[in-house]
């Protein structure tokens, strides 16, 4: 039976929520991302172009600033020759000079080099006569006989009165490289009387000096008026001829073009110096040049493609963990999902708690969760405990835990404690079973739709622990729904008991007393928080004297089961006074079942008379047989055909056997023999095992041991009816009401027979007496009933050495019916009884015979029949 | 229940055999089927009761109006091999003042011709 799942809808709507809320924020995001590495990228474009801008800006700098370099170089130049024209000049105006003074003029020249080591003239001074022979040096008063009167620095001041400059020579003694400077020297008279030269050694330096460094100079190309490389060891002329015209005339600087030699990709930067003649040229390549732009260009792109990185970083975190945070929304939208769930499942008290504890339990792990509700029926609390992390739940009945659980009763709204002194001295009572120093108690009171406080909820956090905003909120809300399941589960506990109380209702409060046997009936509803079952029991005596009995479960549970078992039963009750036979009550009562419904029964008739047994079972665990005098079992399993509800049941055939006194039926239902882990036939085996070691109890402690011995160790969680039945001694009386029918005398007779039989009655006395039965039935029949249905009483009874038989009836003589005193019928029973009496009222008639069994002396005179 | 077999002797004489429990139930299906030997109008009757197990005052009634019809047509009826407590039945109920008893190894008989006026 079920009673429709209220959480089914709830699921499914939760689960269509959360996936619609999960594609629109896995879309967001996916939206956020996108246009966040946009941003990003367009801030790199625009960080790479201002950077490349002011790369170029950087070059120009560089080639400005190459150019300078070139500029103060040729002034410098012109500033050393400037001074060194001067210098000769000065020695051109000496008096030795001018009179020609040949030894006098040596010894000023030496005055003037100075230091011999570092003489201002490095290649030396001279003065050249007319002729173009050095007259004099510094070195010498006599001078040379080198003629250099075909040299530049001899001829053109001599030509012109003015002082020159050479280009790059070499010297021809000591084939050293040189330059000269000249100026013409001139007699008193004024007449140009020959020229002083100064020359210097041109050494290219082997690396460029400290100063030059200082100045931007190293690499510095001079070149003198001819094109010569002034600063190159072979005075080679520049392989790029072509740019000597152009460096030629004036400054400037030319960028990305062919060097002196040639060489593409250059930066030169050139200046002419006018004294010497000489052009400056720093010639470098672009690398070289833009190295510092380059490097700062290489550096704002790495910070720029760093921080693009950084921001990439950013927003990928800020994605992940948007996306954890989702999750564990999710996680935390599954969860309320689960406790919606298992609280809409919940049908009772216990079952809310259960879920209100595991939710926690999760949300919190390791904490300890106490659930306290208000006990409607009994007053005080039922508290359970969940968590409590590796070591387990706390012991719900240790001292100290409802005092917890009651903290929040009187306040009636949540309540959080963290001084650690406060929870000391509350958690007392606790000591050993937690931790010394929990972090946190919040506990927080369950309230009904009214307001009243009928519950609570308490976490007792782990010491490294506490709670978060959210999570109050959360453990408030958590309870809250609990709350709300509980108003929903104490009407479903109500439910219960109503159910309880109208299957209480539907089974017979107590057994009518057979003749013959014993009965034992029990029925125990299985485990609190399962609803109510279907099991039955019923046991009703026939007038005839034949007792039906039975024991059934209808499938399910709930008021639905305990309705149809209602029904079932009182059907039994009808069919049992209408029909004899099990199988023909099981196949009637199969067709009452409603659509969709199932029951297993077990039916079995007896005839405490006789002793004979008939059984059906439909679909339902086989019946026990015990004989006490050997402790056997048999197992009822024969007339067996499927439940009741369910077709197949037309070819049902009952088993039949006869019973003796002593013997011990067992019928029950699956409850007594199904247990978790085993088979229902280890269960039967149990019983049966049972019955043969006990065999000597009554029917009653019989029940109570099979109960306290089978049933309480398995906790039945199922209903458990049984019915056991113990055959005693013969009845003494048979006492049977049997319709005025003549085709139910064979039967009769026979039942008498046996019956007569089993009390030792011997044969012949056997048939005078069934035949004065029947013949007073035959009377009964013809005379009183011959126009309608009657019953006919019937009863025997064997005591004191003599059968004292009674038939009585409630018909009427039809008028003009021959005396039945004077029948054949009325001969027979005189005949044959030892004494008869006849009476016949309005109300009936009744036909009284004795059969004395042990011959008496005394006559037996038959009386006569009174009117 | 009465089992009633009818078939014909060697001497021409019909043979009834009554075997089981002649009670009130079994009187309709005896009547019936001594209508069809009456049908016959035979000259001997014989009822072979050894089969029976019970017989009671409504069975003794029916076999007495039997009897009485076939003799009224002029046929003899004859009561074969009753048991003892058949025949004690018989003798309580003075059937046998009224029906010839015969056993099985002397089909002719020895017992007087009932007389019709006293059947019942």
């Amino acid at each position: 039976v079920t009673n429709g799942d209220p959480a089914e809808p709830l699921r499914e709507n939760g689960a269509g929520l959360e996936a619609v809320f999960g594609s629109g924020a896995s879309s967001f995001r996916r939206r956020l991302a996108a246009g966040a590495l946009v941003g990003i990228a367009v801030l790199v474009v625009l960080g790479s172009f201002l950077a490349w801008r002011q790369y170029e800006d950087g070059k120009q700098q560089a080639v400005r600033e190459m150019d300078a370099r070139v500029v103060l170089a040729a002034a410098v130049f012109d500033t050393y020759f400037a001074g060194r024209i001067s210098t000769l000049e000065a020695v051109a105006a000496a008096p030795s000079v001018v009179e020609m003074n040949t030894a006098r003029m040596a010894q000023y020249m030496k005055r003037v080099q100075g230091d011999p080591k570092h003489p201002l003239f490095t290649q030396g001074i001279g003065w050249i006569d007319l002729s173009g022979h050095p007259r004099v040096t510094d070195k010498s008063p006599t001078g040379t006989t080198v003629d250099v009167s075909d040299r530049l620095y001899f001829k053109r001041p001599i030509e012109t009165g003015k002082p020159f400059i050479s280009g790059g020579l070499v010297s021809r003694v000591a084939k050293n490289r040189i330059m000269t400077i000249s100026v013409p020297t001139r007699d008193v008279n004024g007449k140009i009387s020959g020229v002083v030269s100064g020359s210097l050694k041109l050494t290219p330096a082997k690396k460029p000096s400290a100063r030059s460094i200082e100045l931007g100079f190293e690499g510095v190309s001079i070149l003198d008026r001819s094109g010569q490389q002034l600063t190159d060891p072979s005075f080679s002329v520049p392989a790029n001829r072509a740019l000597l015209p152009k460096l030629r005339h004036g400054d400037g600087a030319m960028a990305d073009t062919k060097g002196l030699e040639g060489d593409s990709g250059r930066v030169v930067a050139f200046a002419n110096s006018k004294l010497p003649g000489w052009t400056i040229v720093l010639d470098r390549s672009r690398s070289e040049v833009f190295a510092a732009a380059r490097r700062s260009f290489v550096i704002e792109m790495i910070s720029i493609i760093a921080a693009a990185l950084v921001a990439a970083g950013l927003v990928a975190w800020a994605i992940s963990r948007s996306r954890r945070e989702l999750a564990a929304e999710r996680d935390q939208m599954r969860r309320w999902d689960e406790l919606a769930q298992s609280l809409g499942e919940a049908s009772a008290a216990s079952e809310v708690s259960a879920a209100l504890g595991s939710a926690l339990t999760t949300a919190f792990p390791g904490a300890d969760v106490i659930v306290a509700l208000h006990d409607d029926e009994r007053g005080g609390f039922r508290v359970w405990t969940y968590g409590g992390g590796e070591r387990g739940p706390l012991d719900r009945r240790a001292p100290g835990v409802t005092e917890v659980a009651r903290l929040v009763f009187s306040s009636g709204s949540p309540l959080r404690l963290t001084d650690p002194a406060v929870l000391e001295s509350l958690l007392a009572p606790l000591a050993g079973r937690i931790e010394r120093s929990p972090g946190e108690l919040f506990t927080v009171p369950m309230r009904s739709q009214v307001g009243v406080t009928i519950g609570s909820s308490t976490l007792l956090l782990p010491s490294d622990t506490r709670l978060g905003g959210a999570e109050e909120a959360l453990v408030v809300a958590h309870t809250e729904y609990a709350a709300r399941a509980l108003g929903r589960a104490r009407r479903s506990e109500r439910e219960h008991d109503v159910a309880v109380a109208l299957q209480r209702s539907l089974l017979p409060a107590a057994l009518p007393p057979v003749d013959g046997i014993e009965v034992a009936a029990r029925y125990n509803a299985g485990a609190d928080d399962l609803e109510v079952g279907g099991d039955w029991y019923g046991l009703i005596r026939r007038p005839d004297g034949i007792v039906h009995l039975t024991v059934g479960d209808v499938a399910g549970r709930g008021v639905t089961a305990a309705v149809l078992m209602g029904q079932l039963r009182y059907a039994f009750r009808a069919l049992a006074y209408e029909l004899i036979e099990p199988g023909e009550i099981a196949r009637r009562l199969s067709r009452l079942v409603p659509e969709g419904g199932m029951a297993t029964a077990t039916f079995l008739a007896l005839d405490p008379y006789t002793g004979e047994l008939s059984y059906a079972s439909a679909g339902h665990p086989p019946s026990m047989l015990l004989d006490s005098l050997s402790g056997e079992v048999t197992l009822l399993d024969q007339g067996a055909a499927p439940p009741l509800g369910w077709t197949g049941l037309e070819g049902l055939e009952e088993g039949r056997l006869t019973l003796h006194s002593g013997m011990t039926l067992l019928a029950y239902t699956d409850g007594l023999v199904e247990r978790r882990g085993f088979g229902i036939d280890e269960g039967i085996d149990d019983i049966a095992e049972l019955l043969g070691r006990r065999s000597q109890l009554g029917a009653e402690q019989m029940a109570d041991e099979i109960l306290e011995t089978i049933a309480a160790p398995v906790s039945a969680s199922d209903d458990i009816a049984l019915l056991i039945i113990q055959l005693l001694d013969v009845p003494s009386v048979m006492n049977v009401e049997v319709p005025a029918d003549p085709s139910i005398l064979r039967s009769l007779r026979a039942r008498i027979n046996a019956w007569l039989e089993r009390r030792g009655v011997d044969e012949l006395k056997r048939l005078d007496a069934i035949l004065a039965v029947s013949e007073a039935c035959n009377n009964a029949i013809e005379h009183a009933y011959a126009d309608g249905d009657g019953m006919i009483r019937l009863t025997i009874e064997h005591a004191a050495g003599a059968l004292r038989i009674v038939v009585e009836d409630a018909g009427r003589w039809r008028e003009g019916t021959p005396d039945p005193t004077r029948g054949r019928g009325l001969m027979i029973m005189r005949e044959t009884m030892d004494a008869i009496d006849v009476v016949s009222s309005e109300a009936g008639t009744r036909v009284e015979l004795e059969l004395r069994l042990v011959e008496t002396p005394a006559a037996n005179e038959p009386t006569s029949t009174t009117g | 229940v009465l089992h009633i077999d009818v078939s014909t002797g060697g001497d021409g004489s019909v043979v009834v055999t009554l075997s089981g429990e002649f009670d009130l139930v079994s009187v309709a299906a005896f009547d019936d089927a001594l209508a069809d030997v009456q049908g016959r109008r035979p000259e001997r009757t014989v009822m072979d009761v050894s089969g029976l197990t019970f017989l009671d005052s409504s069975g003794i009634n029916a076999l007495l109006r039997a009897t009485k019809a076939l003799q009224t047509a002029g046929g003899s009826v004859a009561l074969r091999s009753p048991s003892t407590a058949t025949r004690r039945i018989l003798e309580i109920a003075r059937v046998t003042d009224l029906v010839a008893i015969v056993e099985e190894d002397n089909p002719s008989g020895t017992a007087t011709e009932t007389r019709p006026a006293e059947a019942r």
